[in-house]
């Protein structure tokens, strides 16, 4: 396939599952970490990868392993980034209530390891065990619990 | 917190709704940093030490002729340095296969996390132990020099210079320590730690 043409598809399915990749790179930000270098990081690795995924696995089970992979493996010291390109999303001005218990939540996530808030994040996308399972290398019964840990620290912390 | 109420809001609610999508464009301009990923820059990095060890070693001994022309064990400096980096060289190669390896697309994360991990830590650990080494062998060879050049002789700015660099690295290393090595490895081995009770 000439690479004009793989581009065009890799567009077309960056287009369609961009949520996914913003989803997952708002969970790993830090201060050393913004946004955009996450999200370039992803799209980067999954160009990288795009010319031998044959479809064995469907696209957003691809998307989230790829994206998790680079989030939860992320070092890069300061001084050396390449160019990033500002992906500063509008979001739309919600004061909600229930905007404020996710922004507890991203609170929360901070004190969690990488790998806990992989598990929290694929739980809350409504990924099926099994497929969480495949994608972070862990046995069903395992996924069960440590996400019922997970879910009883995250009580904890957040009656701290 | 409870995660179960969170869920339901997440899915309902969607609070990262954007205005407007991030342009073909954006995307394109993202694409041509194609090799500059994190990774990419890992292995460029393991790459790069893999091919100068032993160069580096042929170097030392290079600047280290004086000690060739003066005979006896004065080579073996040299050439002790020149052998640890030939020891090395299948190390450097390890890691360099170690994160070569790393697939995103068909790893699990546990899989791509270890392999990260693994590497970090003992990277972070051989800076460690090198740093120590290369003063203790930079003070060997400083001394073997001096008793070739000036022999019996006392040249002080030469003492005073080389007791001064050494001074200022005595203070710097245990900063550098930190920086380097203590902040670091804690990190890395709370994730190993992760990992562990992930497995």
């Amino acid at each position: 396939m000439e690479k004009r043409d793989l581009e065009k598809e890799f567009l077309d399915m960056v287009r369609q599952y961009g949520r996914i990749i913003y989803k997952v790179s708002s969970f790993y930000i830090d201060e050393k970490t913004s946004l955009e270098d996450m999200y370039q990081e992803i799209v980067l690795n999954l160009w990288k990868s795009y010319p031998s995924f044959r479809g064995e696995s469907i696209h957003s089970t691809w998307i989230y392993r790829v994206a998790l992979n680079t989030c939860v493996s992320y070092y890069r010291k300061e001084k050396r980034r390449p160019s990033f390109v500002d992906i500063t999303y509008v979001a739309e001005k919600d004061d909600s209530e229930n905007s404020d218990i996710v922004r507890e939540l991203y609170a929360l996530i901070n004190g969690l390891g990488k790998m806990e808030r992989a598990l929290v994040l694929l739980y809350l996308e409504d990924r099926p065990q099994k497929e969480i399972a495949e994608i972070m290398g862990m046995t069903v019964t395992n996924v069960s619990t440590r996400l019922a840990r997970i879910k009883e620290k995250l009580k904890q912390m957040s009656n701290h | 917190m409870d995660l179960e109420e969170v869920k339901k809001i997440w899915q309902e609610a969607d609070s990262l709704k954007e205005q407007k999508r991030i342009s073909d464009e954006r995307i394109k301009n993202m694409l041509k940093n194609e090799g500059k990923s994190a990774l990419d820059k890992l292995i460029n990095t393991a790459r790069n030490y893999t091919n100068m060890m032993i160069p580096l070693g042929i170097i030392i001994c290079v600047f280290s002729y004086r000690f060739f022309e003066a005979g006896g064990l004065y080579p073996v400096c040299p050439l002790a340095m020149l052998l640890m980096c030939i020891l090395l060289e299948p190390f450097e190669i390890y890691l360099y296969r170690l994160l070569k390896g790393i697939d995103y697309s068909t790893m699990t994360v546990r899989e791509v996390n270890s392999r990260i991990l693994k590497y970090q830590s003992i990277v972070k650990r051989w800076e460690f132990y090198g740093i120590a080494i290369f003063i203790v062998y930079m003070a060997i060879w400083y001394y073997l020099y001096y008793k070739l050049i000036f022999g019996d002789e006392i040249v002080w700015w030469f003492i005073i210079f080389t007791a001064a660099v050494y001074v200022a690295g005595i203070i710097a290393i245990p900063k550098l320590y930190k920086k380097l090595y203590y902040d670091n490895i804690n990190k890395i081995k709370e994730n190993l730690k992760e990992l562990e009770e992930f497995e």
